[in-house]
């Protein structure tokens, strides 16, 4: 039995303070984790899978062959996914839609695509979350339920914890939630303010009025009091270190990118009373290492197309939703995501028309449905690399128990060298 | 059939993120990823109560989902954790921007007499 320490591969807190006991390549205990983390160590099992082509079991060389034989016929391939594995993999998928005159797309597509949109607008304020967790003394969730989907982001970086210049936590900060829903997050705030769907946008402009001192003749806005928008402007100007963390509640709604310019404008305007700041809420745990590498090897961060043996970028013409639903690609090849599960079904029911190459380290839907499903080592419990946490952190993940499987970068690369040889 | 007409929001619940790492096909993920939640106000006004089945459809498709009654809804909205069955109700239209419209959906709630 031994003790091993290991960097959760779940969300983009991405906490690398867990300890797993494991005995006989087994987990019995996960340590410090939330309980996603618990059960992701404790489910993992990849004994259980094997490499299948149309269904059928293949050896592994196999399985690459013809994943590689789909992707050389295809006249417009897409390579999806990447936000579940390291960003040495990501790397190599780049390398491989570069090859093959592709396009290359993240899951960042749908979930803070719109907030890259808006940062390439007006720019970012931001800080990490060690800032946080030491300066803060206003907290602001802004259309995000961290209590369910980064369950231990308030316990560690955000409300709870004791910082360098908040010795009194909880007690020091004020925690404001602002959402449709009174979620557990917001259950846990001094001050929860509903709103109604697809008024953030107006509710972000009536603050920025206010913060300017203007005299606004309405009641209410967004379902909000301006009374209680007053107060909130208030506490945002008079706090020694504000933040707003936010998430799909902006992104994903009426306005998306539009919502995140306004929210940065505000944070923007705060800045001339106090240190205010902006971090987006990044779901999948290297998501932000996707925008990262994909940004560091081309230039820009999702959405691209190397058909032209460049990269191009374009939002709405090179993102998967768009090629899915208009059905321009004729193949593809995912990885470390499951759009099967996760996009629209009138965009991800396209995916049984044409060949597709599913690398997971689990069985997805997408994987069920795959013509070729390699099964690969899960980064961050078989295998280390860097991943990249939601502010921008670049973390270690680490290895706990050994896997029969290759790793995402390894097929990739069997992949790209079997096209190469042709 | 009477029916009613709602705004559906998609988003994570605790047991989505949980069960997901159970398994995609694990009972507790389809489970979870098949209820619908709605407000108390709501499901007194519906007759609805935990566990009762309801069909919910709109221009893009439908799906059958059983109902959870939740403190937390304010009238007229519903809640679905995400999965394979909330993204057949979700327009796959982007507007320009890549992001489908996955919060605000205007959706039908069916109930049998």
């Amino acid at each position: 039995m031994e003790t091993i320490s290991a960097t959760c591969p779940f969300c983009g807190c991405l906490c690398d303070d867990i300890q797993i006991v494991v005995e006989n390549g087994k987990v019995l205990e996960v340590k410090n984790g939330c309980s996603i983390s618990k059960t992701l160590f404790t489910h993992h099992d990849p004994d259980d899978l094997v490499p299948q082509i149309e269904g059928k079991k293949a050896s592994l060389e196999e399985a690459l062959d013809r994943a590689a034989s789909i992707i050389r016929q295809a006249r417009f391939p897409l390579v999806f996914g990447l936000s579940m594995t390291s960003c040495e993999a990501q790397r190599k998928a780049v390398e491989l839609a570069e090859f093959i005159g592709g396009n290359i797309d993240s899951t960042s597509t749908f979930c803070h695509g719109p907030t890259t949109l808006a940062m390439q607008s007006v720019g970012e304020p931001t800080c990490t979350l060690g800032e946080i967790k030491n300066r803060a003394d206003l907290v602001v969730f802004w259309g995000c339920n961290p209590v369910e989907a980064h369950p231990r982001h308030i316990a560690r970086y955000s409300v709870s914890p004791k910082g360098l210049f908040n010795p009194a936590g909880r007690r020091g900060r004020t925690v404001v939630t602002v959402d449709v829903r009174a979620t557990p997050t917001a259950r846990v705030s001094d001050i929860f303010l509903q709103i109604q769907p697809h008024k953030d946008y107006e509710v972000f402009e009536v603050l920025r009025a206010l913060l300017k001192g203007k005299d606004l003749r309405i009641d209410s806005v967004g379902g909000i009091p301006l009374d209680a928008l007053k107060d909130l402007v208030n506490k945002m100007k008079s706090c020694k270190f504000g933040i707003i963390l936010f998430g799909m509640g902006l992104t994903m709604t009426r306005g998306r990118h539009l919502n995140i310019e306004a929210a940065i404008s505000l944070v923007r305007d705060l800045n001339q009373f106090t240190k205010f700041l902006i971090i987006p809420m990044r779901g999948h745990y290297n998501v932000t290492g996707a925008d990262a590498v994909l940004t560091w090897q081309t230039g820009y961060p999702y959405a691209l197309n190397f058909s032209r043996g460049y990269p191009q970028y374009n939002p709405g013409e090179f993102t998967t939703v768009d090629l899915l639903r208009r059905k321009e690609v004729d193949a593809a090849l995912i990885l470390a995501s499951d759009p099967m599960a996760s996009l629209p079904r009138q965009a991800s029911s396209y995916l049984e028309e044409i060949p597709f190459v599913v690398l997971d380290c689990r069985k997805s839907y997408s994987a069920s449905f795959a013509t070729v499903f390699i099964p690969v080592a899960a980064s961050g419990v078989s295998i280390s690399g860097t991943a990249y946490r939601m502010d921008g952190v670049p973390v270690l993940l680490k290895k706990v128990l050994d896997s029969p499987h290759p790793t995402d970068e390894q097929v990739l690369d069997g992949i790209l060298k079997r096209l190469r040889q042709r | 059939m009477k029916s009613w007409k709602f705004l559906l929001i998609t988003g994570r619940s605790l047991k989505q993120g949980q069960a997901a790492e159970q398994g995609k096909f694990s009972p507790e993920y389809i489970n979870e990823t098949t209820t619908v939640e709605i407000g108390k106000e709501d499901a007194e006004k519906l007759g609805l109560s935990d566990g009762m089945e309801v069909k919910l459809k709109n221009t893009c498709g439908e799906g059958i989902f059983h109902v959870r009654i939740s403190q937390g809804l304010p009238s007229g909205i519903l809640f679905i954790p995400y999965g394979p069955s909330a993204n057949l109700l979700i327009p796959a239209e982007t507007g320009g921007t890549g992001m489908p419209g996955c919060k605000g959906i205007d959706v039908e709630l069916l109930k049998e007499r």
